[in-house]
């Protein structure tokens, strides 16, 4: 990217940033009244502790403001008499006081809020068909309130999902600043499409993960962290079909809807963050005493130590090596984020801008005419502007509007020969004569630009008769740019790639509801419909052999070709509910959704997906004794289902050059006239509830899912000619999980409050048919199998360091069942033998997380120092270290250096099979570099302090002050690089395995967040 | 209930029912994707020679593939790569689940199932002119040289979900499609693709062992003819290119064409990088130095994509548009000469192999004094290593290799070797793949499959 265009990037964003500050400015009109005043405190009910940036306000005369810091408020100018404080905070109940005001004097009302998330009074939208409240639902429902992006170190709205949602497994794919995160919702429940879940931002369905792969990156973005963290309120996560009947088709791996902030009656209230800090990455792969160069990152000039006199002959001095001594450093991070909020009686509005560069950890130095290379890292913009009206009585229209641009410049990585850490880890015996710089020549950038906007109308109509009404547009539009310069040492005359892919979703939703009560029941009666137009279009071009040096187009190369995609899919389906109360405590749910599809065949029709739940709220009967607290027992049947992919219901061709070019057609796909979804059935059963005042709230859920009919791209016979696949409904897969959830508040003290959190969930996806095939291949001996009858060498088999294999102690005869998917390779079968390894086919176990663990806890104290840590673990799954098995083929792997060293000296023959099969190149296997990746990391860890009010200047009305880290410390036993660093992971394929990636980062900030 | 508040709620539930007919009404479920061709689409006259050509292109995407395998099982090449299946194939190993194995079936299959479709579609397009249409010639010569493939490099094969049959099913297959072709190229004057038909039955009938036969077909076929398969730049390059030129996967060092026959036109290819130890076999851990020879060209500058090997860079097809013969004449020499050698006709076989080297403006060969054996590594001094030889340099990565060494139980199959141990035996031909055993009931219990 030349400088110019630098230039007019910022001042893009300057200017930007200034319109939106006008705009706010121009918005709210303070008020101005001197007749008397409202003071108090806004507190957690839980724990006694302040609760700052709660709404307080009197709405009938367009008065408000925030809480400071110590939950303090004060409402001037409020006419004398009679009137009613309300209290909103993101994620708490809302709560009202009427209260007299007398003249000239003061009245106090002080409040006590109750979470969200333990209130069976709190209400959700998200799957219920209207607003309901929690003790209505029978499934489970997870809320991440706005709190945890107010108060937590949130980079990605996906780290506010990390340990915190039950069920969720959140993947980190490896340290490139910018590379996307991907999200599974109970594991996996489909083969041959995403296990993804749907995402909607203020009910306007959004894409759920990236356009295009960063080929020479192997990673790619996910306009899901597009989305500015500092601008949510809240977000809702449900899981499974049983909640997520009501969206249908593509809703089986769940739904996550974020709520963004709305305005508040009352002067403009601002709020401005600035974020200084940095990158940074430890020492790499094997412990340093084996491994003193860090796999020859950390130190690319390394001469040796008291271990190493002469330096590491397998990382020898890489002459390309930056002045720094390393290819790592310290990546600078800064952000600003700028808001206000304000309104009136009708009116309000929030409007946001941000703007954040963030610098990865690559030393990428200066090529050889003394240029700076590209730095990895990336650079972003948010704008947003929510504004809300209440034109007639029950009547309020939302109107939320966000845009965001990122650029991303990447370094090679991951399997790619010209890859940064491919060719840095292997030593000498890699591609570039081990001058690895010259690699960093290539240019690798994405570009995103994500645009949402999004109308809600809300008609609460009289006699209990309401309607929801969603329709907005999400505009994504990912550009990925590649260039080898003229000179590149890997084609010399230069290449240069772009691809760009643009999608347009358009969302049409509606629902309406009746509540009525008749003799003590009540009833809701609930309808709608929702309709969804995907449009996908894109070109890639390829430019080739440049006639010089300079910067390039397409155009530039002597060849050039280009292709393009357009497609448009349409969706559609409508919903009937029932839901019955008795007594406000007991819940029947019953509902219907219909659906069609584009990509469902000619002779398919429409879907149907039942649903039915039900919810009891036990703890209030009258037998419940009230100290015991809250419990509500829920259990909820519902299906959903995923289409197949575009034109695999019709017979087509292709076109391709044929001879020299010229034009042909071959056979696309044959087509499938009965293609339908596969559907997702699922029940659950679980509780919740909260005791001991409400210091200990609990859930728990166990489910079962079943998807039957699954997509399965069927091989078809190759001696019957057509070769290729055909999605056919053949497959059946099933998932069972608990999920267990514990809050608690352990001290609740007015000057020290600690609470502690701890989550455990667990999934278990197993193929059951496949529909006559045995097995799939999803690249890197990840596979889908399907059942086999247990043998007895399967039964009795050898196994490896005491790990056992899928099937291991089966009794002959009986069905073994793989996970969703599978390793699949060689182990060796007599490890401490003293000779050659003999090998056996062994599956391993899932390849994706089996359970998460979630820790978290945080201590105030004083009401104004605040430390809180997460913790995660996953594990229960095996990762191939394709790093370990490829070093080790070219005897560059410390960890193998005794073996390589008895070989070298002609004693082979004294090794064992174990020892062989591990690090002897001549006869190493795949699956001996496969282990468990269970892992344990602090993901998080902040100090906050609130600055005293009396240190603010008068303009200010609250700051605080926050140190905050990410990635900190990571237990494991893998052997590999790291547990998280995932080759091709954010692309959304089932398959994993790390090889020659950069490992997840680690984050330092300073933040400085001040309302005014 | 007064008045109002029930035309309030009927008014509701008429703007819900409005709504669910607007959505049901507007869902006009429609895929739209303009890059797909429906198949009713396709039966117009005036695509026909587009059929053709899709038909062709199937075929051509098999012949690089074969050659690329075929070349790391045998001596043609030697795999000094990093992909899975490169050391498991030089050891001369390869089995039914292997990927390879697979495509390789699959391709061959689809090749003439798709010619076979293209005729079927002719023949209702064009009717009775077909018979006559130069592009029909061409597609039974594709259906023909797929069978052929298929005979020459699988064990055993299997039609249509058939039985379990000897690999000369396939070579009756292809003469039959020969046939065919020579019957519609001689009604549309199709010179040419009447020429390949001939070449393609004599390479068949070397495969039924009808030498007789063989040489009399391959007559047909002058020694300058060359039918290929064809490959572009931009729209299918070449496999072996790509991966010797684009990557070091496979190269020359080790193997007969570098070790015996060094200098023959017929095996071209340039060392990009010189080992450090001059001792042999060298030791890899001394390294390996660019010759700077090959600076620019991808990976292959100087070392395999294993980083342990020096990179030699096979030559022959020396851009990614280069084709790959499919039938040609100066094989036919070599199967006339051959046919020669099985009657023990050592002077016509002198003669023949002569036309074939004149055409490469090399020395000509003196009458063997005997027929004599096959050697390895190859002494030359009889007719059959004679033969050995030029065969090997005649159709070298050619995707030939494993037939001859098959059929001629060459002595390289019992532990030969290019870099690091061989099996003994080395794999003669391609096992049944895995995937036909699971689909196909009828063979499922064969030997082949079990």
């Amino acid at each position: 990217m030349s400088e110019p265009s630098v230039r007019t990037r910022c001042a893009t964003t300057h200017l930007l940033l200034g319109a939106a500050l006008t705009a706010a400015l121009t918005v709210g009109a303070p008020l101005d009244a001197q007749t008397g005043t409202v003071t108090g405190t806004v507190r957690n009910a839980t724990n006694g502790q302040a609760i700052a940036g709660a709404q307080v306000g009197i709405t009938e005369l367009s008065i408000g403001i925030l809480s400071n810091n110590v939950g303090r408020y004060v409402l001037v100018g409020v006419p004398a008499g009679t009137h009613t404080v309300e209290v909103r905070y993101i994620g708490y109940t809302t709560e009202s006081m009427e209260i007299t005001v007398p003249e000239g004097g003061a009245a106090t009302a002080d409040f006590e809020l109750r979470s969200d998330a333990i209130s069976l009074e709190g209400v959700v939208v998200t799957g219920t068909a209207g607003a309901a409240r929690r003790r209505e639902i029978g499934n489970s429902i997870s809320s991440i309130s706005g709190e945890v992006f107010e108060s937590q170190p949130i980079a990605r709205v996906a780290d506010a999902l990390q340990g915190r949602t039950l069920g969720a497994t959140i993947l980190n794919n490896g340290g490139q600043v910018g590379a996307g995160t991907t999200i599974k919702l109970r594991g996996n429940n489909s083969v041959s499409f995403s296990n993804s879940p749907l995402v909607y931002v203020d009910g306007v369905r959004i894409r759920e993960r990236g356009l295009i792969h960063a080929v020479e990156a192997n990673q790619q973005t996910n306009p899901f962290d597009d989305i500015n963290p500092a601008d949510i309120e809240r977000i809702e996560v449900i899981k499974g079909a049983s909640a997520t009947t009501l969206y249908g088709t593509e809703a089986s791996g769940g739904v996550i809807q974020v709520f963004t902030k709305r305005g508040a009656a009352g002067r403009p209230a601002w709020s401005l963050t600035v974020d200084q800090g940095l990158n940074n990455l430890g020492h790499i792969g094997p412990s340093a005493d084996v491994n003193p160069t860090g796999l020859g990152m950390n130190n690319c000039s390394f001469g040796g130590n008291g271990s190493f006199p002469g330096g590491d002959s397998q990382f020898p001095v890489d002459p390309s090596c930056p002045t720094s001594g390393s290819w790592l450093k310290n990546g600078y991070v800064q952000n600003y984020n700028l808001s206000v909020r304000g309104g009136a009686e009708r009116m309000n509005y929030f409007v946001s801008a941000k703007w954040g560069n963030e610098a990865g950890v690559f030393d990428t130095g200066t090529n050889e005419q003394g240029v700076s290379r590209p730095d990895q890292g990336q650079e972003s913009w948010n704008l947003r502007g929510n504004f809300s009206f209440a034109p007639a009585e029950g009547v309020d229209v939302r109107l939320n509007n966000y845009y965001t641009h990122k650029e991303v410049t990447w370094v090679p990585d991951g399997n790619n020969a010209e890859g940064l850490l491919l060719n840095v880890f292997r030593g000498g015996n890699d591609y570039t004569n081990d001058e690895d710089g010259k690699l960093l020549d290539m240019d690798i950038t994405s570009v995103n630009d994500n645009f949402t906007s999004g109308v809600n109308v809300i008609w609460d109509a009289d006699h209990g008769i309401s309607h929801r009404f969603n329709t907005g547009v999400s505009y994504v539009r990912n550009t990925y740019f590649e260039e080898k310069p003229w000179g590149y040492f890997y084609v010399q005359q230069g290449e240069r790639e772009t691809r760009e892919r643009t999608r347009r979703t358009l969302t049409f939703d509606y629902n309406g509801s009746w509540n009525r009560d008749f003799f003590g029941v009540s009833s809701t009666f609930s309808w709608g419909g929702q309709m969804y137009n995907d449009f996908l279009t894109g070109t890639t071009g390829n430019g080739r052999d440049f006639a010089g040096p300079g910067d390039k187009v397409l155009q530039s190369g002597a060849i050039t070709t280009a292709s393009e995609a357009n497609s448009t899919i349409t969706s559609g389906g409508f919903f009937l509910q029932e839901m019955i109360g008795i007594a406000d405590r007991l819940f029947l749910t019953g509902g219907l959704r219909i659906d069609g599809h584009s990509t469902f065949g000619s002779d398919f029709g429409l879907q149907p997906y039942p649903k039915a739940s039900v919810s009891y709220v036990i703890s209030d009967e009258s037998f419940w004794p009230s100290s015991f607290g809250t419990l509500k027992l829920r259990s909820a049947y519902g299906a959903s289902g995923k289409a197949p992919g575009i034109f695999a219901a019709a017979r087509t061709w292709t076109s391709v050059a044929g001879d020299n070019g010229r034009p042909g057609v071959t056979p696309d796909n044959l087509g499938n006239p009965d293609l339908g979804p596969e559907r997702t059935l699922e029940w659950e059963v679980g509780l919740e509830g909260s005791t001991l005042n409400d210091r200990v709230t609990f859930e728990y859920q166990y489910y079962n899912q079943s998807t039957i009919d699954a997509l399965i791209a069927v091989t078809q016979l190759p001696s019957a000619g057509f070769v290729g696949t055909q999605l056919e409904n053949v497959g059946e897969l099933s998932t069972t999980g608990h999920e267990i959830l514990v809050n608690a508040n352990i001290l609740g003290m007015d000057n020290f409050s600690w609470d502690v959190g701890a989550s455990l969930s667990t999934n278990r996806s197993r193929v059951l048919d496949l529909g006559g095939l045995e097995s799939i291949n999803l690249g890197w001996r990840n596979y889908v199998r399907a059942p086999t009858e247990c043998t007895t060498e399967m039964a009795n088999g050898g196994s490896f360091d005491g790990n056992g294999y899928v099937g291991q102690g089966c009794t002959p005869g009986e069905m073994v069942y793989f996970p969703l998917p599978a390793f699949c390779h060689d182990r060796v079968q007599n490890p401490e033998e003293v000779g050659a390894p003999r090998y056996e086919d062994q599956c391993l176990g899932a390849t994706t997380p089996t359970r998460t663990i979630g820790l978290n806890t945080a201590v105030t104290l004083g009401g104004r120092v605040t430390m809180d840590m997460v913790w995660e673990g996953q594990g229960g799954h095996w990762l191939s270290s394709g790093t370990a098995y490829q070093n080790t083929r070219r005897s560059v792997w410390p960890l193998c250096r005794s073996t390589f060293d008895a070989i070298a000296a002609g004693n082979r023959g004294t090794l064992t099979a174990r020892e062989r099969a591990l690090c002897d190149p001549s006869v190493v296997r795949y699956g001996m570099w496969t282990q468990p990746a269970d892992f344990f990391k602090l993901r998080s860890a902040s100090l906050n302090f609130r600055i005293p009010e009396e240190w603010l200047p008068t303009q200010l009305r609250a700051a605080t002050l926050r140190l905050q880290g990410r990635n900190l410390l990571t237990f494991t036993d893998f052997e590999g690089v790291d547990p998280e660093a995932f080759e091709d992971g954010s692309a959304e394929v089932l398959f994993r395995q790390e090889y020659y990636n950069l490992p997840p980062i680690r984050s330092f900030l300073l933040s400085l967040k001040v309302d005014f | 209930m007064t008045a109002i508040n029930r035309k309030t709620r009927l008014g509701s539930a008429f703007a819900s029912a409005a709504f669910g007919a607007l959505l049901l009404s507007a869902c006009d479920l429609e895929v739209l994707n303009p890059g797909r061709i429906l198949d009713e689409d396709l039966n117009t006259r005036e695509l026909m020679p587009i059929i053709v050509s899709g038909a062709s292109a199937e075929f051509n995407d098999i012949v690089d593939d074969y050659s690329f395998d075929i070349a790391r099982l045998t001596d043609d090449l030697a795999g000094t790569g990093s992909y899975f299946t490169t050391g498991k194939y030089r050891r001369g190993v390869i089995d039914s689940e292997d990927g390879d194995v697979e495509t390789a079936w699959e391709q061959a299959h689809e090749a003439a199932w798709a010619a076979g479709g293209a005729w079927e579609r002719l023949q209702n397009v064009l009717e009775g002119d077909a018979n006559s249409f130069d592009g029909a010639a061409r597609l039974f010569v594709l259906m023909g040289s797929a069978h052929r493939m298929l005979g020459e490099n699988f064990c055993e094969v299997t039609y249509d979900i058939g039985p379990l049959q000897p690999r000369t099913a396939a070579f009756d297959s292809a003469i039959a499609a020969f046939n065919q072709a020579v019957t519609i190229g001689s009604a549309a004057g199709a010179t040419n693709f009447v020429t390949a038909a001939h070449g393609g039955i004599a390479q068949a009938q070397v495969g039924l062992g009808n030498w007789t036969a063989a040489a009399q077909s391959a007559s047909m076929v002058p020694t300058e003819f060359v039918h290929n398969a064809i490959y572009h730049l931009t729209a299918n390059s070449n496999v072996i290119w790509n991966e010797s030129w684009g990557r070091a996967e496979v190269g020359v060092w080790a193997t007969p064409a570098q070790t015996v026959y060094d200098g023959d036109p017929r095996a071209p290819y340039t060392i990009c990088g010189q080992w450090n130890d001059t001792n042999l076999p060298p030791d890899p851990d001394m390294g390996v130095t660019p010759t700077g020879t090959c600076t620019g060209q991808g990976s292959g500058a100087h070392q395999g994509a294993d980083g342990l090997t020096a990179h030699y860079r096979q030559d022959k097809y020396n851009e990614a548009g280069s084709d790959v013969a499919v039938v040609s004449g100066k094989e036919m020499r070599l199967i006339e000469a051959e046919a020669a050698l099985m009657s023990n006709d050592l002077a016509t076989f002198t003669a023949k192999i002569n036309e074939l080297r004149a055409h490469y403006d090399l020395d000509p060969i003196e009458q063997p004094a005997n027929a004599g054996a096959l050697e390895y590594p190859n002494a030359m001094d009889d007719a059959w290593s004679i033969l050995d030889r030029e065969r090997y340099l005649t159709l070298w990565m050619e995707g030939r290799r494993l037939w001859d060494l098959g059929r001629w139980n060459h002595p390289f199959q019992n532990g030969g070797t290019l870099i690091g141990p061989g099996a003994s035996p080395r794999v003669s031909c391609l096992p049944i793949p895995e995937i036909e055993c699971t689909l196909n009931p009828e063979i499922q219990n064969s030997a082949a499959c079990t």
